[in-house]
């Protein structure tokens, strides 16, 4: 059990590539907390910080108050499940639970009883005396765990533990974690790519890019207010629609019309990001549209139906003039040369709707997010620190 | 039809390099077996097995010197030359430090140096440091010209070893030798084998060493040693000795692979990582 404080923890490695620019955060003790981002953003870097792996180029870990930067992994009591999972070929299963306890030179009944115990835990007590070679992928991911569990470390660090496993198991084995966390009470720090390990596990979740930490919070925080325009496009599947826009007085230009936005976002020049989630857009009949909504008409070009929810995707057609305007590379990646711009919509999978289909939607004023087009930050949003 | 065609030329091909390999193997099996006498009866196979050489051989106090010479120094030789190696191969897969590329050069170049263009300098020098004619004067270049195979093979089979299996053995609470000897070392072992046999059949075979820096029975080798075998009187041959004495020097090494080839060619490390 441990509370890890990272304070402006940065990595330059020799060759000048600077994985982790500058990270301050802290891990509460027994907290559940998720590092997430795409690959090559520093998270992985991180944890080897954290864990011992790598040495700093600047700033600060605490754990429990005791500054670790100088300490050997082997003194950190931290224990670490690897995307490999790492487990040591030539031993079995008991084996590889007992190698740890073995090097801290506990006594021979002890050992017995917690390997029998992590056994117990996780199911393992038939594979004991296997070698890992004769183990399905999960068994294997099981033994990790087991390794990680019998030395009672401070802290668990995981690397994209369930990435080599196949989608079922992964959501199986994802439970199993989420509830062993739950049962050892022990701080957990998580390493994935994958946003909706991250989501479902988190206490708290911080979002990794380029080496820089855009946004720490809970998953409902991170998904309804993004502190920036990364954010809200990796978090969410699929991520929030974002759509070039210009002030006009006090209305709202979008390239699928105009409407009064519910906030009036401060003055930073007049032509901004707009981002709405794909649940957001109602499909509605003609007819029915309210006054604070804004209706637009649109070509279904992809139909995704997927039983529990409904992809439709579709095009809007940004204004040539706009075109000439730099959009930062969250949108600007998204806007083809003719100004076409591809939306998605979630929507009830019981209308039915084919391809090509004419499409009325509304969009609540209020579910609309303003970003900057220069910082990318959320208008309304004070957690934004990028600069 | 034509898979079993197929079949039989490759089995052919396999047959007949075994015959050209192990025919003269045979022969000097069977002369080692015939009695002196029938040396020369112009026969592939003995007429009468007899142990006459063995018994010659044995009973001179020359061979079983030597032999005691050469499995100690091929011997130390080897466990020398392969844990040194194992240290350098390990450091120059793993850390990166500057001068990694000279030293692989380096060690490629010594293996490239022809061992007899130093033979001269080096008698001279042994005679100057008291090493001729001692263990040790042998050891130090069989160590030497087997370091760089030692260290090429054993780098090739660290690098198969994935690098998390270290990273973990940290993290578990190994320092960076407990590490190595715990989890990489015995993962490695079909390298070090290899890596093994290969110095130990360099050392044991070496004729050039150690006949130019040994002298007496203090630390001549069976290869130089047969070279000096004279017949029990000075009429006959000493073909039946040496054939013998090359038989007793064949066996250890054949006897080496065959008991550790299972051991080289198995893949120690399957089932690390996924897969």
């Amino acid at each position: 059990m441990a509370e890890i404080v990272l304070n402006q923890v940065s990595k330059t490695f020799p060759d000048g590539t600077t994985p982790l620019k500058s990270a301050s955060f802290t891990i509460q003790d027994g907290e559940f907390f998720i590092l997430v981002g795409p690959s090559g953003c520093g998270k992985s870097t991180l944890l080897n910080l954290i864990v011992g792996l790598e040495q700093l180029s600047g700033g600060e870990i605490r754990v429990d108050g005791q500054l670790v930067n100088g300490l050997d992994p082997k003194d950190r009591n931290m224990a670490m499940v690897f995307q490999s999972y790492a487990i040591y070929p030539h031993m079995t299963v008991r084996e590889n639970l007992a190698f740890p306890l073995k090097l801290a030179k506990l006594p021979q009944t002890e050992i017995n009883h917690r390997v029998s115990q992590a056994a117990d835990i996780l199911e393992l007590t038939a594979l004991l005396d296997r070698k890992p070679a004769s183990l399905s992928g999960g068994q294997r991911q099981r033994v990790a765990m087991g390794r990680a569990i019998v030395r009672e470390p401070k802290a668990f660090l995981l690397d994209e533990p369930l990435s080599n496993l196949d989608a079922r198991l992964r959501v199986q084995m994802r439970g199993e974690i989420a509830r062993l966390q739950k049962r050892l009470g022990t701080t957990m720090l998580y390493v994935t790519h994958d946003q909706t390990e991250a989501m479902t596990l988190g206490d708290r979740v911080a979002v990794l890019h380029q080496g820089e930490v855009q946004q720490i919070g809970t998953p409902q925080t991170l998904y309804q207010q993004p502190a920036n325009l990364f954010v809200a496009g990796f978090i969410g599947s699929p991520g929030m629609n974002l759509l070039p826009a210009q002030i006009n007085g006090t209305r709202l230009m979008l390239p699928i019309g105009e409407i009064e936005p519910a906030q009036q976002p401060p003055q930073t020049g007049n032509q901004l990001i707009a981002g709405f989630r794909p649940e957001h857009l109602r499909y509605i009949e003609a007819g029915c549209e309210s006054a604070a909504d804004l209706v637009f008409e649109a070509t279904a070009e992809v139909v995704e139906w997927l039983g529990a929810e409904l992809f439709v995707h579709f095009d809007t057609h940004c204004p040539p003039a706009w075109l000439q305007t730099d959009w930062p590379a969250e949108l600007s990646g998204k806007i083809h040369a003719d100004g076409r711009l591809s939306c998605v919509a979630r929507l009830d999978p019981a209308v039915s709707i084919k391809k090509g289909d004419r499409l009325l939607f509304a969009l609540e004023a209020g579910k609309i997010q303003l970003f900057d087009r220069q910082t990318g930050c959320n208008l309304h949003n004070d957690s934004c620190n990028r600069d | 039809m034509k898979f079993s065609l197929e079949k039989l030329f490759w089995s052919g091909c396999g047959l007949l390099a075994v015959f050209y390999a192990l025919l003269p193997v045979v022969w000097i099996v069977s002369l080692s077996l015939k009695r002196p006498a029938d040396l020369n009866d112009q026969r592939f196979f003995a007429s009468q097995i007899s142990f006459d050489n063995y018994r010659n051989v044995f009973g001179d106090a020359q061979f079983p010197a030597a032999l005691w010479n050469s499995v100690g120094i091929a011997g130390i030789a080897t466990l020398l030359s392969v844990t040194l190696a194992m240290f350098a191969a390990y450091a120059i897969v793993r850390l990166e430090f500057p001068g990694k590329k000279a030293v692989l050069a380096g060690a490629l170049a010594i293996a490239m140096f022809p061992p007899v263009a130093i033979i001269g300098p080096l008698f001279n020098l042994w005679r100057l440091f008291g090493l001729f004619d001692s263990w040790a004067g042998l050891i130090l270049p069989y160590m030497t010209f087997t370091l760089p195979l030692a260290i090429w093979t054993l780098a090739a089979f660290f690098r198969e070893i994935p690098w998390d299996l270290d990273k973990a053995a940290r993290v578990d609470g190994a320092t960076p030798l407990q590490a190595f000897i715990y989890i990489i070392a015995p993962l490695a072992a079909p390298g070090v084998f290899t890596s093994a046999i290969l110095v130990f059949i360099f050392a044991w075979n070496d004729f050039l060493f150690a006949t130019a820096l040994t002298s007496t029975n203090a630390a001549r080798t069976v290869p130089a040693a047969i070279a000096f075998f004279t017949g029990s009187s000075q009429f006959e041959q000493p073909i039946g000795s040496i054939a013998a004495a090359s038989v007793v020097v064949t066996l250890p090494v054949i006897l080496l692979v065959l008991l550790f080839q299972r051991r080289i060619v198995a893949g120690l490390t399957a089932g690390a990582v996924k897969g």
